[in-house]
């Protein structure tokens, strides 16, 4: 009887050990690495490579593509939750289909298709340049891109939320005589803030560290045109490794920053937000 | 695609709540433009090569090569992924140790951190001259992972490592534990009540998570492009080929392997969607 | 109160005061929900709305409510014709059956909410809504609990806090869905009690939807017996107990026993059950409820007792007739003395309501 008991513990030991070995392998030690080699050649040279104009420029040019990029695709994520979740209507499961197809399409082919669409050989790309409006090669393009790509996240976490919550509490609101707007600021609002809030987050961090996808539409400009990915792997093959890793280093903390949001939110909101994970 | 017929409030229950043509319009709208417009463009694009030039294009011999391994090592990976990936899910769920919770939350690090960081990350930590394990590697075993394509392997395991463990976990919480029980009281040892209660149980999701996971890797390209090496016919990715095509304005070939990646990442779905419904019925 | 059987609006003055409904149809795709409902009875009422489950009785309580749009038919109330209003102006309580309070409030917002979203020239003061509240919360004996959030309080505060809300609108109508579905027997007893005293002191014209012949008979001046979306019959509980217009009514209230059978000559047969009726001949049911039964002396029908339950003043027998209908027989305590389980009696129809098939 003991021994076979030995032998569980043994067993789930030896399972833990091997779960933790592969994680440390697989996610851990590259993170490590980031700011191992961020750091290497001390604070002074990581700051400078962080505050020199090309990498200032990259983060504002950053910023700039998620302040526009998120709040399109929260506009976009509310409305299509509010019209799937609380409503019946034919072809549901197809256009749920095709609010998740960016994310199994590779991020080069995302950025890809708006070459396909507004590049100097695409559909619109000669009528767009004749009117002077440049969008592949510029921040439109990437902004583009962008919101291709991050398109999904916003959506992907209020649908399930909406539908659990059902409509009973917005109908109440109704016959309570609150108008439209009013029951969804009062009502539905309140109710899916914390997995609106979740879903920005995952949006915004993959709306900042997109890379394929802006690589393809970017055009790689110092100072105009790169993003902070794009900052990284220039520095890289520059063989500036302390350099990309200082800017890596930022991204991976934004990562960070993410995650510990996101567990403070599971912690917090847990039962709001597992009903949004089962999906 | 029928799907573009405009959407219809079903009569199935009414409700008097308002907004459904202004967010459902809103969604359309947004959707053709940002989804379906651009993926009309691709799908068009290549076939003014006409049929005998698509084929000559994704059969070009670095091309072919190209997709070959990206579909390879896309396998592979999902595969590790899907061992790993039941055990993680297993452990996180079943078992409590010390650090746990850590070890959850460093799951979902593919999904937030950037895979240009993750890119340089790997070349790094892989580097047969100086990296932590790429060093070791070469010096006692003469393995060189980095610039190869088991280091494009590593990097797609990262990409994909969320998915199988965020699939299988939900599943195995919900769980009944009452049926182990009571097939442990029926004389089932440990093995057979995990072969034959709860892995019958999981198949779907853990399919499922094996698929995301693939279909991720796939097209996969900033944390394997910096360790891939980059050798023509050896270790190029076809995601890389899609980009050589495009910076000399063959937009056609370009697309002609972009369509060629999603029709066969559809293809490949749908068969694995099939097996998961087979699976499911039995 | 207006317990009678409710008479057709004559008058513009009659109209005034009346809650028309007529013949409200509503489909869901191939099944039609609601098939010609049509109903009318005073303004002040205590409606019941009861039926078997897919009868269409919540169908036309969301649709009074604003909630549902009939497909076609009219209602008029108040002379207004209601369903040309929207929601908002129709100023219907509704109170759903599980109560739908909003979570993210506290029970005092909760009761507040249908006048803090008034348009602002309307809209009371926060003093004078705070004061409506602490009234309402009073009212339905939930005094101090204001500060609490729903998931803090009981099945059966819900319940008053969700009547608390809906009637803080000062509701022209008040509709209940099912209300005391999701509670257990005791505080159902209590609550219908109070929603009786209730309905008694604000006079609002009440309309409630349930599947329990009890409750409905217990608690409504008005029941209307719904079946297949239409309504078979409505009136007050002692008139649709004795006088059931339709073969449906005569069936489901009070758990009658069906005979399928035929009339000659102004006698009923079928069944083994033989009884008088006073209808043309052809193919006809007759139904007889528990209480109706008594031990014949001669002939009667022959029933082999399943089981009996002897409790209380009178004595219940599951029985199985010949023909092998099941029906249940209720006897006064000294007319059942020494019946067993697996005996065969005869037993004869004091009533029997016959209809034609």
């Amino acid at each position: 009887m003991t021994a076979s008991l030995i032998a569980r513990a043994a067993f789930r030991t030896a399972l833990v050990l091997i779960g933790v070995a592969f994680v440390t392998l697989v996610v851990l030690l590259p993170l490590a690495t980031v700011f191992e080699e961020a750091f290497r050649k001390g604070w002074s040279y990581f700051a400078e490579a962080v505050s020199e104009p090309d990498a200032v420029a990259s983060i504002r040019l950053t910023l700039i593509v998620a302040a526009i990029a998120v709040p399109l695709n929260v506009i976009f994520g509310v409305a299509a939750a509010w019209a799937i979740a609380k409503f019946e209507f034919r072809g549901k499961g197809v256009l749920i289909a095709l609010i998740d197809l960016p994310f199994s399409v590779s991020p080069v082919v995302s950025g890809l298709i708006y070459v396909l669409l507004y590049g100097a050989h695409g559909w619109f790309g000669p009528e767009l340049q004749a009117m002077g409006v440049k969008v592949i090669f510029s921040v439109v393009g990437i902004v583009l891109a962008t919101v291709f790509v991050t398109f999904p996240f916003v959506a992907r976490e209020l649908i399930p939320l909406m539908q659990e919550q059902g409509t009973q509490e917005e109908e109440a609101a109704i016959t309570l005589g609150a108008s439209g707007w009013r029951t969804f600021f009062s009502v539905t609002l309140p109710n899916i803030k914390w997995g609106l809030l979740y879903g920005v987050l995952l949006c915004n961090a993959r709306a900042m560290g997109e890379f394929g996808a802006v690589s393809v539409v970017s055009g790689h400009i110092r100072g105009q045109t790169n993003t902070m990915p794009l900052h990284v792997e220039i520095l890289y093959n520059d063989y500036d490794i302390a350099g990309a890793f200082a800017v890596a280093s930022l991204l991976a903390g934004l990562a960070l920053v993410t995650l510990i949001a996101k567990l403070g939110l599971e912690w917090r909101y847990g039962g709001e937000l597992a009903a949004a994970r089962k999906h | 695609m029928t799907a573009l017929t405009l959407p219809r409030a079903a009569p199935r229950r009414h409700t008097v709540l308002p907004g459904f043509g202004l967010t459902m319009g809103f969604t359309l709208f947004y959707l053709s433009m940002v989804v379906l417009l651009p993926l009309v463009a691709l799908i068009v694009r290549p076939w003014e090569l006409g049929w005998d030039g698509f084929i000559k294009a994704v059969s070009e011999p670095a091309v072919y090569a190209s997709l070959r391994l990206s579909f390879l090592t896309a396998l592979i990976a999902a595969a590790v992924n899907a061992v790993f990936g039941l055990l993680l899910a297993w452990i996180l769920v079943r078992y409590r140790f010390p650090g746990r919770r850590l070890l959850d939350a460093a799951i979902d690090l593919p999904f937030a951190l950037p895979t240009a960081v993750a890119g340089i990350a790997f070349a790094t930590l892989y580097s047969p001259r100086s990296g932590w394990l790429g060093q070791p590697l070469k010096e006692t075993f003469d393995l060189i992972v980095a610039f190869t394509p088991s280091g494009i392997v590593i990097a797609l395991v990262f990409i994909g490592l969320p998915f199988v463990v965020r699939s299988v976990q939900p599943v195995l919480e919900d769980l009944d534990r009452d049926q182990e029980d009571a097939a442990a009281t029926l004389g089932a040892r440990s093995w057979q009540t995990f072969l034959r209660v709860i892995m019958p149980a999981l198949l779907p999701a853990w399919f499922t998570g094996f698929a995301l996971a693939f279909a991720r890797a796939v097209g996969e390209y900033g944390s394997v492009i910096f360790i891939a090496g980059n050798r023509p016919l050896y270790s190029e990715i076809a995601p890389l080929k899609i980009i050589q095509k495009l910076e000399s304005y063959d937009y056609a070939g370009a697309s002609a392997i972009g369509v060629t990646m999603l029709g066969a990442s559809f293809l490949i779905l749908l068969a694995i969607n099939l097996a998961q419904r087979w699976v499911a019925r039995r | 109160m207006a317990a009678n059987l409710p008479q057709p609006a004559n008058t513009d003055a009659d109209r005034l005061m009346t809650l028309t409904i007529d013949g409200i149809t509503r489909r869901f795709g191939a099944t039609a929900a609601l098939n010609g409902a049509s109903l009318s009875v005073p303004e002040g009422s205590f409606l019941a709305l009861l039926g078997p489950s897919g009868s269409g009785k919540t169908t036309l309580l969301r649709i009074l409510g604003g909630l549902d749009a009939a497909d076609s038919g009219a209602v008029t109330f108040l002379g207004e014709d209601w369903l040309s209003l929207s929601p908002q102006q129709r100023r219907a309580g509704f109170v759903f059956q599980n109560y739908a309070l909003f979570r993210h409030m506290t029970v005092a917002k909760n009761v507040g909410f249908g006048l803090s979203v008034r348009p602002w020239r309307t809209r009371p003061s926060r003093a004078e809504i705070s004061r409506r509240v602490e009234e309402l919360l009073s009212l339905v004996q939930l005094e101090g609990l204001g500060g609490r959030y729903p998931s803090q309080l009981s099945g059966g505060q819900r319940q008053r806090v969700a009547l608390a809300r809906a009637l803080a609108i000062e509701p022209r109508l008040l509709l209940l869905d099912e209300p005391f579905g999701a509670l257990d027997a005791k505080v159902r007893k209590d609550l219908r009690r109070w929603l009786r005293d209730l309905h008694e002191r604000t006079g609002v014209t009440t309309i409630f939807v349930t599947h329990d012949q009890e409750e409905a008979l217990d608690l409504a001046d008005i029941v209307a017996v719904m079946n297949k979306g239409r309504i078979e019959q409505a009136a007050s509980p002692r008139a649709l107990f004795d006088h059931p217009e339709t073969s449906f009514v005569a069936e489901f209230i009070g758990g009658a026993a069906r005979f399928d059978g035929e009339v000659r000559a102004g006698r009923f047969a079928g069944g083994g059950l033989s009884a008088p009726a006073e209808m043309v001949d052809g193919p006809a049911a007759a139904f007889v409820r528990p209480h109706d039964w008594e031990i014949a002396e001669v002939g009667g029908l022959s029933v082999r007792v399943l089981n009996v339950l002897d409790a209380g003043p009178v004595v219940r027998l599951d029985c199985r007739s010949e023909q092998g209908l099941l029906l249940e027989v209720v006897l006064a305590h000294g007319a059942a003395e020494a019946i067993q389980r697996g005996q065969t009696l005869h037993v004869a129809a004091r009533t029997a309501r016959v209809f034609p098939r």
